[in-house]
């Protein structure tokens, strides 16, 4: 299996009059060819800062640094503009799409740009692009606006335009967030199936456990900054290890105890400048204790396919292991 | 294509109402007139004869819906009166002033967009930083200066100490009419121009940061092609509101500084008329710069329409 | 940028200018010295003197008391007028607010400039012409204002309450409603009185003013165009006062209504 995608070491800074506060902290994730990495956490912890980042598309005043970017095993680590091979859809597609462009002419000059087509073979390529997105009259659909659309068929669009560039690489922020939940089920049933034909790597961010079931082979669980748990879908829902991931489980509507009301966790993800170099979710986490605060080092050695950096785990030598550097 | 045409005819039909109150109002003007309205018309001048003449023509002796009628006939026939000073008729001495104020209002949008376009550029794409945020308090500053005294203060200096350029006049010929034109222009567009440069500043600060700008870097858009197809496009119609909007107060600022730098223009016999109580070239100005600035108003609002390509199917 | 203590700074100056100038002034303001026409500023005359040897700076206080004393009205009339008109007509509702509505629809398409001037132009010169044309025009723009606020705090749970445990319809207005409807009305009011003393200045100055024996500053710098050649003092100072006051206005205008977001 060749790997598809490789980010090692990104952090993510914002400069602002007073110094500097650290947004995402270190965080290193891959993913393999022809797989999907779902990254999941609450909102506010630096999921669709990653994306972006990796993207190359940070806001003013924010900044990354990355030690390395392989795009299919190449390193792509250039300017910070976007690299090749990556493609990125987005979150709210009635804001995502140039309203003031048909759908046609924008995926005809995205095919010219990106793949070198001529302007009749660009035509035939985006028709044959839309019907593989599952648009059932392309030749009509060229002709529309955006806002012309519904938002499924919008996001289609998008995912169109996304696939135009010919990515190795598929980034999804929250890609089917805006809509609803049977628009939503065919939408992931669509990415699934286009990253298996294209023999794509995905990166699927959301904040909604059961959407990552569905579409993510492997997970990652973000929180304030740092990956908390990373590991099979299988293995971080049926044996989560960290608290957090515990919790975030047991807030699905669906995991709720029959007859019981589901169970939120209290308050809110700490903000960025009150970021703390050990456990950040101690302060809400029932379990927490001394041993929380220590500084930690990363995530956990002990098996290399499911890995967490919760301390609490009298089972496995993860403390000593941890804290031994630090 | 017929969307478009519709639209354009919705337009046109709210101006009508406007425009029905533009002529009730210049009409109602004889009744405010101090004095005996018929003797204030004929002018000072006139002799017991000519004002009983007026009398009679403009219907003061009638019930008022049969004078403002015969005032609606008089005006469709393009017969606007009669100056008490020169007695040259109203509509001649139109169409003798106009190309003056035209030249000026078109002088004076080219100049307002030309400083204030580029201008709102600079202070989008540079936002945040030092000398964007100087410029931008210097052009609060300079949206507070009146235009009479910008016209002065720049005829002294470019006029009259460097003697560059005409500060009062029309010099004859072509070159003569432009280089009358230039101060003028220059004057109304300073003072419009920091306005329209706010404005595109606030539109392409947002389309700077809008999701469809991000998807269009995410798809490689960049340089040229980014700013092209997805901002200009964009920050088109927003421009062009701005256009119909500012059109109104720029014909103004025309009427203005034609008086400032002694233009035989429509505004200058506007401001004379007004200062002889010329009361027939009072109504009759009023009247055709105030249609010209309703109609502009709603040609700009129909080009808005017709650019942007989310209006075309509400 | 925040401009807006600057702003409090020169209004109050300005104010307290013309309501001091009798005693505060170092020449009355008519006085002619025909031995010191046309002088550079200096010690004895800070802002110097104009053709007929009067104090620039003395007639400057003068020309103050008359513009304030103007722009107040010609912006608190069309306030008051048009804030109850459109008031009134977003909490009585119904058919009176659909015809407001409607007649400010037309209302504002109205070439309010060019209208000003033709008013005063037949009423003729003078300070009631003047407010009556500025109150004609004016009330539009408050009226518009007053009915987009009054519609949303009628609907505020307070309003709401009051009605509720029996307070007549009239006193809740006059108790609840305006007085939460009526910030955005003072920071348009403040910034329509630098518009207003722009227009009254502009006006005197091409003649369509006051009498031409008061003190102005549009009419100072009208005087001052034969003469500014040789002397532009006499232009530079009531245009500099025309600005910092118009700025200081606006500015102010501008702060209130952030602060109410």
């Amino acid at each position: 299996m060749t790997t598809g995608l490789e980010v090692s070491e990104l952090t993510v800074r914002l400069s602002h009059e007073d110094g500097q506060v650290v947004l995402v902290d270190g965080i290193t994730l891959g993913i393999e060819a022809g797989r999907c990495l779902g990254i999941v956490g609450e909102s506010g912890c630096g999921k669709s800062l990653t994306l972006r980042s990796v993207m190359g598309l940070v806001p003013l005043g924010v900044e990354r640094d990355l030690s390395a970017l392989r795009v299919a095993g190449r390193e792509v680590l250039g300017d910070g503009t976007p690299p090749p091979g990556v493609a990125m859809v987005f979150q709210d597609s009635a804001t995502s799409l140039n309203p003031s462009m048909r759908v046609g002419s924008y995926l005809v000059r995205v095919l010219r740009r990106a793949a070198g087509h001529d302007a009749r073979s660009a035509r035939e390529a985006a028709l044959l692009l839309l019907s593989e997105v599952g648009i059932s009259h392309p030749e009509v659909h060229m002709n529309a606006f955006p806002h012309q659309l519904s938002g499924g068929l919008r996001q289609r669009t998008a995912i169109a335009l996304a696939l135009a560039t010919a990515p190795a690489v598929l980034l999804c922020d929250e890609p089917t967030t805006a809509l609803d939940v049977s628009t939503q089920a065919r939408i992931l049933r669509l990415l699934r199936e286009r990253m298996d034909a294209r023999e794509l790597a995905m990166v699927f961010v959301s904040h909604d456990m059961g959407v990552i079931r569905q579409v993510a082979d492997r997970v990652a669980v973000m929180y304030a900054g740092r990956i908390v748990e990373t590991g099979s879908t299988e293995d971080v829902i049926d044996r989560p290890r960290h608290h957090y991931t515990r919790m975030l489980l047991e807030s699905m509507p669906a995991n709720a105890a029959p007859g019981g009301a589901f169970r939120s966790i209290p308050g809110l993800p700490p903000a960025p400048a009150a970021y703390v170099e050990g456990c950040r979710f101690a302060s809400r986490c029932p379990h927490h204790d001394a041993g929380c605060d220590l500084p930690l080092v990363g995530l956990d050695g002990l098996s290399l396919e499911h890995r967490s950096d919760c301390v609490h785990e009298d089972d496995t030598p993860s403390r000593e292991w941890t804290h031994a550097r630090g | 294509m017929s969307g478009r045409a519709q639209l354009a005819l919705r337009r046109l039909a709210q101006v009508l109402p406007v425009l029905l109150l533009l002529l009730l109002t210049v009409f109602a003007l004889r009744a405010i007139l101090p004095g005996d309205p018929a003797r204030s018309i004929a002018g000072p001048r006139a002799t017991e004869a000519q004002v009983e003449e007026v009398r009679d023509r403009l219907g003061f002796d009638e019930p008022l819906p049969v004078a403002f009628a015969s005032f609606l006939e008089d005006v469709t026939q393009g017969q606007l009166g009669v100056s008490n000073r020169t007695h040259q008729p109203v509509a001649e001495l139109i169409v003798q002033r106009a190309p003056v104020t035209l030249s000026i209002a078109i002088g004076a949008v080219a100049t307002t967009f030309l400083i204030g376009i580029p201008l709102g550029w600079y202070l989008a794409l540079r936002r945040g930083r030092a000398d964007a945020d100087a410029a931008s308090a210097v052009l609060i500053a300079v949206v507070n200066v009146p235009a009479f005294w910008l016209g002065l203060m720049l005829s002294i200096l470019v006029g009259l100490r460097w003697g560059v350029l005409p500060v009062g006049g029309l010099e004859p010929g072509v070159t003569g009419w432009i280089r009358s034109m230039i101060l003028p222009c220059l004057t109304v567009g300073l003072v419009a121009a920091p306005w329209v440069a706010r404005s595109v500043a606030t539109s392409i600060g947002g389309i700077l940061a809008s999701d469809f700008v991000t998807t269009a870097r995410s798809l490689r858009f960049s340089g040229w092609s980014l700013f092209l197809h997805h901002l200009l496009r964009n920050a088109l119609p927003p421009t062009v509101t701005l256009l119909a909007l500012q059109a109104g107060s720029l014909l103004f600022g025309a009427v203005v500084v034609e008086q400032v730098f002694a233009l035989p223009g429509l505004g200058s016999a506007l401001l004379e008329a007004a200062a002889s109580r010329d009361f027939a070239v009072v109504q009759g100005l009023t009247l055709v710069l105030g249609a010209a600035i309703i109609l502009v108003n709603a040609a700009g609002d129909v080009a808005v329409a017709v650019l942007d390509p989310r209006t075309r199917w509400d | 940028m925040r401009l807006w203590p600057f702003g409090v700074v020169i209004i109050s100056a300005a104010v307290a200018a013309a309501l001091l100038a009798p005693w505060l002034a170092p020449y009355p303001p008519g006085e002619q010295n025909l031995t010191a026409i046309n002088q550079a500023p200096s010690v004895e005359h800070w802002f110097g003197t104009d053709p007929l040897g009067r104090d620039v700076l003395s007639r400057m206080m003068y020309a103050l008391r008359t513009d304030l004393a103007l722009v107040v009205p010609a912006a608190g009339i069309p306030l008051l007028l048009g804030g109850l008109i459109g008031g009134a007509a977003a909490y009585v509702g119904g058919i009176f607010d659909t015809g407001v509505r409607w007649a400010l629809d037309v209302f504002q398409g109205m070439p309010a400039y060019v209208l000003l001037v033709a008013l005063v132009a037949v009423l003729g010169n003078g300070a009631s012409s003047l407010l009556i044309a500025f109150t004609l025009m004016g009330w539009i723009v408050y009226a518009r204002i007053a009915r987009t606020e009054v519609r949303r705090v009628r609907e505020d749970n307070y309003v709401l309450a009051a009605y509720l445990s029996g307070t007549p319809r009239m006193l809740v207005f006059f108790r609840h409603v305006i007085p939460n409807s009526r910030a955005q009305l003072m920071a348009y009011f403040v910034t329509d009185m630098g518009m207003a003393l722009q227009i009254i200045a502009g006006l005197s100055f091409f003649g369509l003013g006051v009498s031409q024996e008061t003190p102005e500053l549009g009419a100072m710098i009208a005087d001052a165009r034969l003469y500014i050649q040789t002397n532009l003092w006499l232009g530079l100072f009531p245009g500099v006062a025309l600005v910092l006051l118009g700025l200081s206005m606006a500015s102010i205008g501008d702060a209130m209504r952030e602060r109410r977001r």
